[in-house]
């Protein structure tokens, strides 16, 4: 923490100024002050009753009042804590926030609701503005840790720091004393605070709004109305993510930590996916939604886009997806290709047979019968999701708690589907997600820190994955053909 | 046409039950295979409405073969039996429809092989192919003239009209009389769209329904049709009054004969009316089995959902957000949306201040409580919008004037209006076959304007960018053209008798 060098009088008279300023502060509020620094009239004064005023509880503008929230970015990063400027001489710590602000587009989260697309999102939902709904707002803002609306500037924060780190009301002021790091994990997290050290602690906090829960959905009314569909890798995701902490006695330099955040990643996601499932065929409404009347199974977000978005123009007979050999009966959609793709591709233990068993029977469940009104097979489906949610977290624990990670296995996985003879293949979920893989083997050990030099693996490495993109335009995978597939995979050693 | 033979067809299969599919649906030829479930006789029939001119004999009577039709009916025997099984046979792709069932089809090998069942011994295809659901299964043996779709067919089983309809005496009878010897009366146009619609939409009671596991297999999708175009283009074996010889329509004023009450236009009207009706009514019908026959459910059905509802390539920036989805919860399937542009602008030419989307509204909003629908919920809200549609064919159906112009052009403008909202390309085709033949002749726009519009429009008829044609498995059509450009072809000038 930064301290100041000396005290002298420049610093003599900074304390004269301070108190002069707050002497006329006092003196400004003798007279009776409207509730808010707003000028009369409240130009707020028409939104009418339980409207928070942006300009933030009565209370605030008075000394002694209550103590004002603590879930804004504004109480981390003050510039003498976490908001300072950035620079080689002290620690990253020390400007988190600033990198944060500059670079992390969680900053920006909220402002897309303003954008012309959320707009006729939120009107085709008939939510009100998206800016102001709870069902965007929840992914979107801090909002989902807070009961009450936010006030608006704690909105346009965006995801900010207490999103991942947990709301710091509880311990804002304890984390700057020694005696916090004498404190272990559950001492800490009864404070409210998340622990982000492990793989497993960040995928977890993550998959909350990168696959969602039951208050966070982006279900397939949300993608109708124009929002983007969620893939979510977790490696991938943490590789590309502008870091605002310094690797240095982190995870990151551990040896295996591309290939255990891999793995990792693959089963906490595949258990949120399932605890996902759970919520939704329990019919629960999210608390955050407001705009679905009745039902929502069958939830047509659990399947393959690409099994019901297909032109049916031009297409020869038979009309079955060669691309999808046995996956689904004919004329219903996958379940889940990129969960099932990624579960595929996990191997080891006696954990992974569960969680094997547990794809199997979700995909027999799922891929014979959508039918909305049968309870009974509702209540299947959601015993189903919950064991596989609990296989699924105990292999990410077996994976985090085990000391060294390696994917040689899964290496060898797919190279015998896209050997000769092999299976090949099966869609575009599962070829990206070898691909995603094949980084996470090839990168292996600690973090890349800095520039990478680009050498001839990692050319062809992204000449593969550049040639799984979505056509320019389109929301929809290009048309992939195995061979096309092979002969690419097979430059990348 | 509403067969309704007192069996029913087993329940249909949900989709991707391929071994029920073929146990379910395999006619009595394919004994071992057989199924018992829910066998014929102990059903009730179907909940929803019936259909329009079913009448007793509708059900009771059975077929005597087209080579009874033949002998009389194929060439000119004087004014009233012309050549109409030789036009029929030579022009009209209903004749070859049994072709299909064909093994040497390429298509159908590949339905049979990825469905697992025999095309010419499924009740399913057998329905729809070839002449009559209720008829012993088509066989190797079936005589050529027995299969494809055949005169009674649409004209009904001829036993009980066989003889008394080659009296003289039997031209002018009403047409209600000569219903209930079982002749259907194709002349009006409600039962002539229920006829048409029992196969190009669907029929549980007949067994007629191409599932969504079918079109899935290589079925290729029914396309949305318009009657009066798609009857011009079987080329004809019937002639209206108008059409036949000067003796026969003195005979028929003089009888006081009308059959057809309607004019040419609100003949299209009421025909998209009634096709509408088909359409509600199959869903009611197929929630009706579903309800029945927990937990074999055959629900959802997606083939009873608009096809483009789930089959739109996803693009950005999407037509579909910006279009809106009407108030209902984005994404959910609905109703088939082609046949509403016609039915809609049906109503609005009664007169009627609601949209069909109002007369459908509880229906819709099933929808949208449940994907895909309760079926209990789904057959008890068909009702209102089954007895909207019927009220509306009511009261268009005594026609109106002969020279009641201004009724012509505000059918003209009540069809505009609805091509000017269609929600795709398909809905903006059929109001397009309706409307081109009334603009063509209407004397309320000028001959410049009206050639000019009836272009615009006609270029809509070419459109096919679902592949909802048939043959659709020809290469891919050109991508599709902005629903926009396609809705302002049919905006039109003003009426120059209003100026």
């Amino acid at each position: 923490m930064r301290r100041q060098e000396r005290t002298g009088w420049g610093g003599l008279a900074a304390m004269g100024f301070v108190l002069f300023a707050g002497g006329m502060e006092l003196a400004r509020t003798a007279t009776p002050d409207p509730p808010c620094h707003l000028e009369p009239p409240c130009p707020l004064e028409s939104r009418g009753e339980g409207e928070v005023c942006p300009a933030g509880p009565a209370d605030e503008s008075m000394p002694g009042g209550a103590m004002p929230s603590r879930l804004g970015v504004a109480s981390c990063s003050a510039s003498s804590c976490h908001g300072g400027p950035k620079g080689t001489n002290h620690a990253v710590s020390t400007f988190a926030a600033t990198l944060w602000m500059e670079r992390d587009p969680h900053a920006r989260a909220a402002e897309v609701l303003h954008s012309g697309r959320s707009r006729r999102m939120a009107e085709l939902l008939g939510i009100g503005p998206a800016h102001q709904a709870r069902r965007c707002l929840v992914c979107h803002s801090m909002a989902d840790l807070s009961p009450t609306p936010l006030p608006d500037d704690l909105v346009a924060d965006g995801v900010g720091c207490a999103s991942c780190h947990g709301d710091p009301t509880a311990w804002g002021s304890e984390h700057t004393l020694d005696a916090w790091k004498r404190m272990g994990r559950e001492e800490r997290a009864a404070l409210g605070y998340r622990d982000l050290s492990t793989p497993l602690d960040r995928v977890n906090n993550c998959t909350r709004c990168h696959v969602g829960d039951a208050e966070h959905d982006v279900d397939h009314a949300l993608i109708a109305a124009g929002h983007p569909r969620l893939v979510f890798e977790f490696a991938a995701y943490q590789k590309r993510y502008p870091r605002h902490w310094s690797p240095a006695g982190r995870a990151e330099v551990g040896d295996d930590f591309q290939a255990r955040s891999w793995a990792v990643g693959q089963a906490a996601t595949l258990a949120a996916t399932a605890r996902l499932l759970e919520a939704r065929v329990s019919d629960q409404p999210a608390r955050a939604t407001s705009a679905l009347p009745g039902g929502r199974w069958p939830e047509f977000a659990e399947f393959d886009c690409q099994g019901c978005h297909r032109s049916i123009a031009g297409v020869a007979p038979p009309a079955v997806d060669a691309l999808r050999p046995g996956w689904s009966a004919v004329g219903t959609p996958a379940w889940q290709p990129w969960s099932q793709a990624g579960g595929a591709l996990l191997t080891g233990s006696s954990a992974e047979r569960d969680v094997d068993r547990g794809l199997a029977d979700l995909r027999q469940l799922l891929e014979r019968y959508w039918g909305p009104a049968d309870q009974t097979r509702r209540g299947r489906i959601r015993l189903e999701a919950r064991a596989l949610a609990a296989a699924a977290d105990r292999r990410a624990e077996a994976i985090a708690a085990s000391n060294e990670v390696d994917l040689d296995d899964v290496a060898t996985k797919i190279e015998a589907l896209v050997a000769e003879g092999g299976p090949g293949i099966g869609s575009w979920e599962a070829a990206v997600q070898s691909v995603l893989a094949l980084e996470a083997v090839l990168d292996g050990g600690p973090a890349q820190l800095g520039n990478a030099e680009s050498d001839d693996v990692d050319r062809e490495l992204a000449g593969l994955r550049e040639s799984l993109r979505y056509p320019p335009r389109q929301e929809t995978p290009p048309t992939m053909r195995r061979s096309d597939f092979k002969r690419l995979r097979a430059n990348v050693p | 046409m509403g067969q309704h033979p007192r069996q029913l067809p087993p329940p249909l299969p949900r989709p991707g039950a391929l071994v029920a599919l073929v146990l379910l649906l395999a006619a009595p030829v394919a004994g071992p295979l057989q199924k018992s479930v829910g066998r014929a006789d102990d059903l009730p029939p179907p909940t929803a409405a019936p259909a329009i001119g079913a009448t007793t004999a509708t059900t009771t009577a059975t077929f005597k073969g087209t080579e009874t039709c033949v002998r009389c009916h194929r060439s000119e025997q004087g004014e009233w039996t012309g050549p109409a099984t030789t036009l029929h046979w030579r022009e009209d792709a209903h004749s070859r429809a049994h072709l299909a069932l064909a093994p040497t089809n390429e298509r159908t090998a590949a339905i049979e092989r990825v469905l697992g069942i025999e095309v010419r011994r499924t009740r399913a295809c057998i329905a729809c192919h070839s002449h009559a659901p209720a008829e012993p299964a088509v066989t190797a043996e079936t005589p050529l003239l027995h299969a494809g779709i055949s005169c009674e067919t649409c004209h009904g089983a001829a036993s009980a009209y066989l003889e008394p309809h080659a009296a003289k005496a039997w031209r002018f009878l009403p047409t209600e009389e000569k219903a209930a010897f079982g002749m259907h009366d194709l002349r009006s146009p409600a039962v002539k769209a229920a006829n048409c619609a029992d196969c190009h939409v669907g029929d549980i009671g007949s067994g007629r329904l191409v599932t969504h596991a079918m079109y899935a297999a290589g079925h290729p999708p029914l396309r949305a049709f318009e009657v009066e175009a798609f009857s011009a283009a079987l080329g004809p074996h019937w002639r209206r009054i108008e059409a036949k010889p000067e003796t026969v329509r003195a005979e028929a004023a003089a009888a006081g004969y009308r059959t057809e009450a309607a004019g040419p236009i609100d003949r299209s009207l009421i025909e998209g009316l009634g096709v509408l009706r088909q359409s509600v009514r199959l869903a009611a019908d197929l929630a009706a089995v579903a309800e029945r026959e927990t937990p074999q459910v055959s629900w959802p059905e997606l083939s009873l959902h608009d096809c483009l509802a789930c089959h739109h390539e996803l693009v950005l920036p999407s037509e579909r957000p910006a279009l809106g989805y009407r108030r209902h919860v984005p994404g959910r399937p609905t109703l088939p949306r082609w046949p509403l542009g016609l039915a809609g602008a049906a109503l609005r030419s009664t007169g009627d201040p609601a949209s069909v989307d109002d007369l459908l509204a509880p229906l819709l909003a099933e929808f949208d409580a449940v994907p895909f629908g309760s079926p209990r919920r789904v057959i008890i809200a068909a009702k209102g919008p089954l007895a909207g549609i019927d009220a509306a064919i009511a009261r268009l159906a005594p026609g109106r004037a002969p020279s009641d112009e201004a009724g012509d052009r505000a059918a003209i403008e009540a069809l505009a209006a609805a091509g000017a909202t269609a929600d795709d390309v398909d809905a903006a085709r059929i109001v397009a076959a309706a409307l081109l033949p009334a603009l063509a002749t209407s004397p309320a726009w000028g001959a410049d304007e009206r050639r000019a519009a009836c272009d615009r429009i006609a270029a809509i008829l070419g459109l096919d960018p679902a592949g909802m044609s048939p043959g659709s498995h020809r290469p891919a059509p050109t991508a599709s053209p902005a629903i926009r450009t396609v809705r302002a072809a049919f905006v039109l000038p003003a009426p120059t008798s209003a100026r």
